[in-house]
């Protein structure tokens, strides 16, 4: 385009600016008359050149922002072209024939107006133009040159050379204004065409100048004319080679680059249509269809799959059209709009992306869901080469996905996915329905939140148990509605430990629930019926077998339980002769109906009586021989219609007499019928309550409620129950009322009447207020109360705690409900005390208890824990009730008397260590110095016996002797009464028998001759010490055989004293009941019971008589033996008379029978 | 029998020493008495130390010990001596005011050949002492004397 051509301005502008100056150097050479300037011809010369140079300076301004050229480069060159007319006109006249500088500027006159236009065409003609008058000029300048006249451009002066130049610069301006068009284009391109052209332009002056050299040498000699042709034309033949050479040259040059490009083109073609065909075997085999589209839209490639999803050749896809038409209708508006848009945006700017996902209709009619996404792919930056996309096939991931939303989203079952942190995560629409919560609802809070309070442990241990990765199966709690109702959900859940979450399913299975509970009622109901025994019922077969029945038919027929469930109860044997046949009837009907009517019959009681029954019997749902039957005893059926007439008058009087009464309005509610009823209740007449004036005998408080919630229900024909108070003419006061209503309807649906009752609760509720108040007295009390006071439920959770509780533990009530209370028992109590609690509830048991329970300030305090089990009137098990006691003081205060004990018993040891170590040194050093005085005395005595001692001091020496003989048995008994007091008991089981004898063997009789008669009963076994017991009957009877020695004959006797021995004395019996009672009797010198209770005192001694020897120890230590062994000890006695001792000990736990034959006697020892 | 052996007599009280030797003496035992006051002198005289390092080699034929001693009693010395590998089968007879049975039982337990208590009569006393004697001087055949034994293997 020329308009783009901006080519260098710089030569045509310095040709105008020198052709300008020249004709102004004319017209001034003209002005001053120069004589190298003729005159008639200066003017138009410089004239035509300054025309046209000013022309050419115009046009040069072509590349400015005003397109139009300049009118002066019009008006100027048709001046000049009047102006060359005129040159011709003026030479012709003047003879001259300036035809050169006339066609000159004719030539370019003509030039320049062509020039005015951009066109190529017209461009490269003004050039021709210009190359011709160039070629006239080179003639007319060579001819002046060369000096040769040269027609029809003779040069005549230099005037007209100058001319010539100037034209010459001229031409050379006007080739240069468009130096990229036409002619020019060759010469001035960059390519090697135009490097060599304007190498090989110098050769052109090569003529020009061989051309004057032969014309002057020519005509300054005689040179031959055709040896210098000759030689011009080897010198041209030369140039030419050269040129050809030259030429040849570079076009080989060129040749064999343009072979070599050839080659690695086709190279990289071939390259290119290697990669171009794996690129495209890898896009046929991708499942994934592949489009490319031009910037227009228009597919340039389809791989095979795409042209399989669509179901479409591609020639048919060829247009947009048809890819659209296979989109779903519904989705096609979308499709299109979405592509377009993005296509638009990325001619714009290519990052764009595009994705969409919708369905196609394949021509068989199948539908697909696809997901296409499109990418722009742009060579340079900003400019779009092509689109390609990339169609997947996402119908079975689709389908699979609205299968899953679909059961997500439609199941009445609730799915949940939930994490372990105890979050739902995921809910369907289930739960909004079945709960009530919307699912953000639900997500926002942890869902153990919406679980039942008693459910939550369970809960919880179900979740763990997923944790450890097992499923949980058919878990039931209840769940939170909205309306604050709970609802049973059975669950299976089963974890995925990867992802951290839940799935679960729930079933809402509260209505199994309560079908459940309903069936249970239900079948209460019925074994209740059966249990209650009003009547009889059994379940036989129809083969006369009995498999159950109640007792209420046992007793009836006088057969045992057992007996039934041995199978010996049978209605066919039961059944006497002559009712074969209305059995018979009773069974077809079964067999036909399903139930027989009832029937009289009798049955054989099992004492073989007769009984009178009436029988009515149903076959069993789903058997067809096992039937239910009702058997009713007829032998009380007299009593029973007594009965039943009693009741019926019962029943009136209670009609009569009920506070429970009926009444009926009509649609609107109004008493339209009398109601006599309701009259004599409220003590409303007639014309009172006629209509809605019922109304009046409300109490007015609940009036207006109770009008409103009437009108309320004959809208909704609903009236549930409504509770007020009524005037109660009788006792002429307001009582709480209840009333229900149910509304009778036509066969068109709407309401006939209404009928309804009324019962009086003003008891009840007056009792209701009783109980509520008592409670409340109860719960004053037990807060008053300073003991502490729980209660529990059967559940083992305590539900109540008085305020005494709550201030000694400074804990809430809320803190210490459940098993809170249990955190306040002392660590170490804590187990016993639980274990003891669960314990005594498991077994219904009272309990006692005691434990450390932490008080307000810290301190654990014992509590005697008093609790006992609760149980309703019909003795249901309720919980349990208990007391507590703080007993810490006294706890306490055992615990200082243990101490005490302790302390006292150490004392006690102490001072009996004391006594013992006394003891030893008796022994040691008091019997050392006496055994001495024995000892000298009776070597003095062996000493003196050979000198004559006179009597004193013979008797003096016996004193001596005697006294530390004496001393010695003294200490000797005292030794061995403190070791009584001290020494081991052993216990063991002795036949005093046995011991009597032993000890009467050992004894020393002096007078050894003297006569004894002893008497030895028989003598009972008893428990204790043999050494020690041995050295009581020892004493006794030494003692018997030594206060007797006076006796001519000594009586000794030895017994036991019996509880039916009526010689036992009165006063002992109770004694005798628990201990043996042994008795040493003698008849010696007795003694005064004046002093009987010194007797067994140490050191106590009754006779001064030293014919009686004896330390008065004796006594005392046959009284410490029997204290202990836990008896008694005593005498009686009388001066001369003799005296009996008495000892008794502990009878043996399990009596034995005395061992040997009754009494027997010994003859006095000779 | 070829040598009268010693017999070693333990006893504090000089009343108690005087008539046991006299009770001795009446019954004609020629044998050695060697009396010691306490139990110390005792067992220096046993092991040949103290004032006893010069004695004539050889145990007693019996040790009659009293139970109440100073410094060391009885009971002591019976333990010493029933310990020892040399002395422990010298008869030792406990001759004592006490018929305490805690006493009886400790020096059973510690393995005395007898115990005998004093009588307080006279004539029972010299009874006794004359039938020790008489049992432990001459009926009874001493042990082996461990002491002189070992030494001369040695």
């Amino acid at each position: 385009m020329p308009e783009q051509n901006h080519g260098n301005t710089t030569i045509p502008l310095l040709a105008s600016g020198m052709v300008v100056s020249l004709s102004g150097i004319m017209l001034l050479g003209w002005q001053f008359n120069s004589a190298a300037l003729d005159g008639w011809r200066v003017a138009p010369l410089a004239s035509g050149l300054l025309l046209s140079g000013l022309t050419l300076g115009l046009l040069t301004r072509r590349h400015l922002p005003k397109r139009q050229p300049h009118i002066g480069t019009l008006l100027l060159p048709c001046l000049l072209l009047l102006l060359s007319g005129w040159i011709s006109v003026q030479g012709w006249q003047v003879g001259v024939a300036p035809f050169a500088p006339a066609l000159g500027f004719a030539g370019v006159g003509v030039a320049l107006v062509l020039l005015r236009s951009p066109q190529p065409f017209w461009i490269q003609l003004a050039q021709s133009l210009v190359l011709i008058v160039s070629l006239m000029l080179v003639q007319s300048w060579v001819s002046f040159t060369y000096t040769v006249p040269a027609e029809p451009f003779p040069p005549e002066t230099v005037l007209l050379m100058v001319a010539i130049v100037g034209l010459g610069i001229l031409c050379i301006g006007l080739l240069f204004l468009y130096p990229q068009v036409g002619w020019m284009a060759p010469l001035t391109s960059d390519r090697q065409g135009g490097v060599l052209a304007r190498r090989l332009l110098p050769t052109l002056l090569l003529p020009i100048g061989l051309g004057w050299l032969f014309i002057q040498s020519d005509q300054a000699a005689d040179a031959n004319p055709p040896v210098a042709m000759s030689l011009l034309v080897v010198l041209m033949t030369g140039s030419h080679g050269v040129s050809i050479w030259k030429s040849a040259q570079t076009l080989n040059r060129l040749d064999q680059q343009h072979q070599q490009s050839e080659h690695s083109c086709q190279q990289a073609e071939a390259a290119l249509q290697a990669s171009e065909s794996r690129y495209r075997q890898l896009a046929e085999c991708l499942e994934e269809g592949i489009w490319i589209r031009d910037p227009a839209a228009h597919y340039l490639y389809t791989n095979s799959s795409y042209e399989r999803l669509w179901g479409l050749s591609k020639v048919a896809l060829g247009s947009n059209a048809h890819w659209l038409d296979a989109v779903h209708p519904q989705d096609r508006q979308r499709v299109e709009q979405s592509f377009r848009q993005w296509i638009k945006q990325s001619l714009d700017q290519p990052s764009g992306k595009y994705c969409e996902e919708y369905r196609i209709i394949r021509p068989d009619g199948s539908l697909h869901w696809v997901q296409e996404r499109g990418y722009a792919v742009s060579s340079t930056p900003g400019e779009v080469q092509y689109f390609c996309g990339i169609v997947r096939d996402i119908t079975e991931c689709r389908r699979v996905q609205v299968q899953h939303d679909g059961f997500f989203q439609l199941s009445l079952d609730l799915f949940c996915v939930a994490g372990f942190d105890g979050y739902f995560q995921r809910v369907n629409p289930a739960f909004e329905t079945t709960l009530g919560f919307s699912a953000s609802e639900l997500c926002q809070q942890p869902f153990l939140e919406f679980v039942h309070p008693d459910d939550r442990a369970a809960t919880i241990a179900a979740v763990e148990q997923l944790t450890t990765g097992q499923p949980v199966i058919h878990f039931e709690n209840r769940y939170r509605c909205r309306d604050g109702s709970y609802r049973w959900i059975d669950w299976v859940s089963v974890p995925s430990l990867e992802e951290g979450v839940l799935f679960a399913v729930g079933h809402d299975v509260t209505r199994r629930k309560q079908l459940e509970l309903e069936l249970r009622a239900s079948e209460a109901r019925f074994r209740r019926l059966f249990d209650s025994n009003i009547i009889g019922i059994i379940f036989p077969d129809i083969h006369g077998h009995i498999f159950e029945a109640n007792d209420a038919f046992l007793d009836m027929v006088g057969y045992t339980r057992a007996e039934l469930e041995a199978g010996q109860v049978r209605w066919s044997d039961m059944t006497p002769p002559g009712y074969e046949q209305q059995d018979q009837q009773a069974l077809a009907e079964l067999a036909q109906m399903g139930v027989c009517r009832p029937f009289e019959k009798e049955y054989l009681r099992k004492d073989g009586s007769r009984v009178p029954v009436l029988l009515a019997g149903a076959l069993l749902p789903n058997s067809s021989d096992r039937t239910i039957a009702f058997v009713l005893d007829l032998s009380e059926r007299k009593q029973a219609e007594t009965a039943v007439q009693q009741s019926e008058e019962r029943y009136r009087s209670l009609v009569a007499a009920t506070t429970s009464l009926v009444w009926t309005t009509d649609a609107e509610g109004r008493f339209v019928e009398p109601q006599p009823l309701w009259q004599d209740y409220t003590g409303q007449d007639w014309h009172a309550y006629h209509g809605y004036g019922w109304g009046d005998a409300l109490h007015p408080d609940d009036r207006d409620h109770i009008e409103a919630l009437w009108a309320q229900a004959l809208t909704s024909r609903q009236l549930h129950k409504v509770e007020g108070r009524l005037w109660h003419a009788a006792s002429q006061q307001y009582r709480y009322f209840e009333a229900r209503a149910v509304p009778i309807l036509n066969a068109d649906g709407s309401v006939r009447e209404w009928v309804g009752t009324l019962t009086d609760t003003h008891d009840r509720r007056q009792a209701e207020s009783a109980l509520r108040e008592s409670e409340v007295r109860f719960r004053q009390m037990t807060d008053a109360a300073p003991m502490l006071v729980w209660m529990s439920g059967p559940d083992k959770r305590c539900t109540y705690f008085n305020q005494a509780w709550l201030e000694f533990t400074g804990r809430t009530m809320d803190q210490e409900l459940g098993h809170g209370w249990a955190e306040g028992v002392h660590p170490d109590d804590f187990q016993r005390c639980l274990d003891f609690y669960s314990n005594a509830f498991d077994q219904r048991q009272p309990f006692e208890m005691e434990y450390r329970l932490r008080r307000f300030d810290g301190q654990y305090r014992w509590i005697l824990d008093i609790g006992v089990p609760r149980f309703t009137a019909a003795g249901d098990f309720l919980g349990y009730i208990g007391s507590c006691v703080d007993i810490d003081d006294r706890k306490q205060a055992e615990a200082t008397l243990e101490q005490r004990v302790k302390e006292r018993t150490a004392q006690l040891e102490a001072a009996n260590r004391e006594l013992e170590s006394f003891s030893y040194s008796v022994s040691h050093d008091l019997r050392a110095p006496l055994r001495h005085i024995a000892g000298f005395i009776e070597l003095l005595q062996k000493r003196l016996q050979q000198t004559a001692l006179d009597d004193t001091s013979q008797r003096y020496m016996t004193i001596i002797a005697d006294t530390a003989k004496q001393a010695g048995v003294l200490i000797d008994d005292l030794l061995a009464f403190s070791r009584m007091g001290r020494s081991e008991m052993r216990q063991i089981e002795i036949d005093m028998n046995q011991l009597v004898q032993e000890v009467k063997r050992t004894l020393v009789i002096e007078p050894a001759d003297r006569p004894i008669q002893w008497c030895i009963h028989p003598l009972p076994r008893v428990q204790g010490d043999p050494a020690m017991l041995r050295l009581v009957l020892q004493n006794l009877i030494e003692n018997a055989l030594k206060y007797t020695r006076s006796r001519s004959e000594a009586y000794i006797e030895i017994g036991c004293l019996s509880s039916c021995d009526s010689n036992s004395p009165s006063g002992l019996l109770d004694l005798l009941n628990s201990q043996e009672v042994f008795y040493v009797r003698d008849n010696g010198i007795g003694f005064n019971m004046q002093y009987a209770h010194k007797l067994f005192g140490v050191f106590q001694r009754l006779h001064s008589d030293p014919k009686y020897e004896g330390t008065g120890i004796g006594l005392a230590n046959v009284r410490r033996i029997v204290h202990r062994h836990g008896g008694r000890t005593w005498a009686e006695g009388e001066i001369e008379a003799g005296a009996t001792f008495y000892f008794s000990l502990p009878k043996l736990p399990v009596s034995v029978p005395p061992i040997q034959p009754p009494g027997w006697t010994e003859s006095p020892r000779s | 029998m070829t040598e009268l052996k010693r017999i070693l007599l333990v006893e504090d009280s000089a009343n108690d020493v005087e008539l046991i030797l006299t009770a001795l003496s009446e019954n004609s035992l020629a044998n050695e008495v060697v009396v010691v006051r306490d139990g110390e002198e005792a067992l220096d005289y046993l092991y040949r130390r103290g004032v006893f390092r010069l004695r004539m080699e050889g145990n007693p034929i019996v040790v009659l010990l009293d139970l109440k001693l100073p410094k060391i009693d009885g009971l002591e010395v019976l333990a010493t001596l029933k310990a020892d590998h040399a002395l422990r089968l010298v008869p030792v007879v406990v001759l004592t005011s006490s018929q305490e049975e805690p006493d009886l039982l400790r020096c059973y337990e510690l393995g005395t050949n007898a115990y005998v208590v004093k009588p307080i009569n006279f004539q029972e006393f010299v009874e006794v002492i004359k039938q020790v004697g008489l049992f432990w001087a001459i009926v009874n055949q001493p042990p082996p004397d461990l002491s002189l034994a070992t030494r001369r293997d040695s």
